[in-house]
């Protein structure tokens, strides 16, 4: 394959041929095996580097629930509702016990690892972050009770008291230990809960709540997403709209979001422990992910308050399919 | 609505979820140097969405949804070219699609090998590569903005583009990953 062949082909992917260049291209496709074969490799490669990129115009608007907005245009919008009603007659099978709130009460913050022996399938779990937000100090750089890092605020000015951390129109991240979440212990889940803030609403045309990140890319979020809907949302950051919770779940509470890097599979539950019979939302993510930061923070007129963040992996050793 | 119904439905979620990437890439190689593959994506998304109902539980999604997109794409030709796409010739789409129709596990192995080379370019190497693909602005006008010329970047874009063919090929192959 010579240097202009292969430049022909780059020209069509950028945009840089005219009718008569493209019919030249078209012609000597139908006859030339070794041009296909050269145009579907760099089809192949211009496809992965758009998608690597756009992701990344995505990380960098920061707009965790935005990301349906950003994309897509008028279309993207079109199917959301057609989408979304899809998903959310998506009953996933169910993974996580039924089980009551007296257990997820005994899970107490102070131990690092913990053993739910009334549920066989939940094994020891390792704790990643536990902050109660009750530190008398200066939010960014602080470290909190449980976590191998500390607090790292790139946007606004969130105020920790009285154990809870209250702002609007910030962003703040936490790295994860990456040699957590690993095939060993493939469960990543995520307590967030969210009390009444004076300062701002949390459910706004902006956005509110959590994101967990790999290599610097958002790969999901959940809260209040973008978007006019007053109720929380799961966003897995695949060009699929954000998916309200069903039933609505609205207003500041405890929600549970679980993600399974064997199948990707990542769901979303009212209160704070993962009860298939509260799992309001669910998605697929890709497989073998392994998230090392995780990021909180509200867009401007959003309101965030938070009163206790807890990430920990844990094994599943028998899943109900 | 029955319990066979839902469960197809399910079905048919996870299906539409897990072959967006596939469709786009595949949408993207019937269109070359169009900017409107995620909106044919959205449309297809709709279209799949309103024949669920025929879609068969166990059978093929690709092969169905690929179809679809390129009934789409035939029958639309000449509205998505007033916008100035180029698109191939109905004949042409019938001969090579099954060239370009590559498996979501496919673009995901070549994904991460791509990551992998991407992380060994050169900074301003990568920031050249990051214009071109995340930026509407010409190319003429980054030119301008790092004092280089257009030519020289189109040059450098070029040898970029064969450097990551070339490491993505070798890093799939060390992995023992054979694609089509």
């Amino acid at each position: 394959m010579n240097l202009k062949d292969q430049q022909l082909v780059t020209d069509a992917f950028d945009g840089e041929l005219d009718e008569a260049g493209f019919r030249n291209l078209q012609d000597r496709l139908r006859e030339e095996p070794e041009l296909l074969k050269f145009y579907r490799d760099h089809a192949r490669l211009h496809h992965s580097l758009a998608e690597e990129f756009e992701a990344g115009v995505g990380a960098q608007m920061a707009a965790p629930a935005g990301g349906a907005r950003s994309v897509g245009g008028i279309h993207f919008l079109t199917i959301t509702g057609l989408i979304v009603v899809g998903i959310s007659m998506w009953m996933m099978p169910d993974r996580w016990p039924h089980r009551g709130r007296s257990e997820a009460a005994a899970a107490g913050k102070e131990s690092r690892s913990e053993h739910i022996e009334s549920a066989p399938q939940l094994t020891t779990m390792q704790l990643l972050l536990d902050d109660a937000f009750d530190r008398d100090e200066a939010f960014d750089g602080s470290r909190p009770q449980v976590g191998a890092s500390h607090w790292r605020l790139e946007r606004g000015n969130p105020q920790m008291s009285g154990g809870v951390l209250e702002g609007s129109d910030f962003e703040a991240y936490f790295y994860l230990p990456g040699d957590q979440h690993t095939a060993e212990s493939p469960v990543l889940i995520v307590t967030v809960t969210m009390v009444k803030t004076s300062m701002a609403p949390l459910h706004t045309d902006g956005w509110s709540g959590v994101s967990l990140y790999q290599d610097g890319y958002e790969a999901c979020f959940f809260g209040d997403c973008y978007g006019p809907e007053e109720t929380w949302s799961l966003d897995v950051k695949r060009r699929l709209p954000p998916i309200p919770a069903a039933p609505k779940v609205a207003g500041p509470r405890t929600m549970t979001l679980c993600y399974d890097r064997r199948d990707g599979v990542v769901e979303l539950f009212d209160g704070d422990e993962p009860d298939a019979e509260e799992r309001v939302a669910s998605s697929k993510l890709q497989p073998g992910l392994s998230f090392d930061q995780i990021r909180i923070g509200a867009s401007e007129g959003a309101g965030l308050a938070i009163s206790n963040l807890k990430v920990w992996t844990m094994r599943v050793e028998d899943r109900e399919r | 609505m029955n319990a066979a119904r839902d469960l197809g439905e399910e079905g048919f979620v996870t299906e539409l979820t897990n072959h967006q990437t596939a469709m786009l890439a595949f949408i993207r190689a019937l269109m070359p140097g169009s900017s409107g593959a995620r909106d044919l994506l959205q449309e297809v998304n709709v279209i799949l969405w309103q024949k669920r109902e025929k879609f068969e539980h166990g059978t093929s999604f690709k092969a169905w949804s690929f179809q679809v997109v390129r009934y789409h794409i035939m029958n639309h030709r000449r509205r998505l070219a007033s916008r100035g796409w180029l698109i191939f010739d109905d004949d042409l789409i019938d001969r090579v699609a099954p060239d370009l129709e590559a498996d979501p596990e496919e673009l995901e192995f070549h994904h991460r090998a791509l990551r992998d080379c991407l992380g060994k370019l050169r900074a301003k190497d990568r920031a050249l590569l990051e214009h071109r693909y995340m930026s509407a602005a010409p190319l003429s006008e980054y030119a301008a903005k790092i004092q280089r010329s257009t030519g020289t970047l189109k040059a450098t874009l070029f040898n970029l583009r064969r450097t990551l063919r070339g490491c993505i090929e070798q890093r799939l192959k060390a992995q023992g990953i054979s694609l089509p």
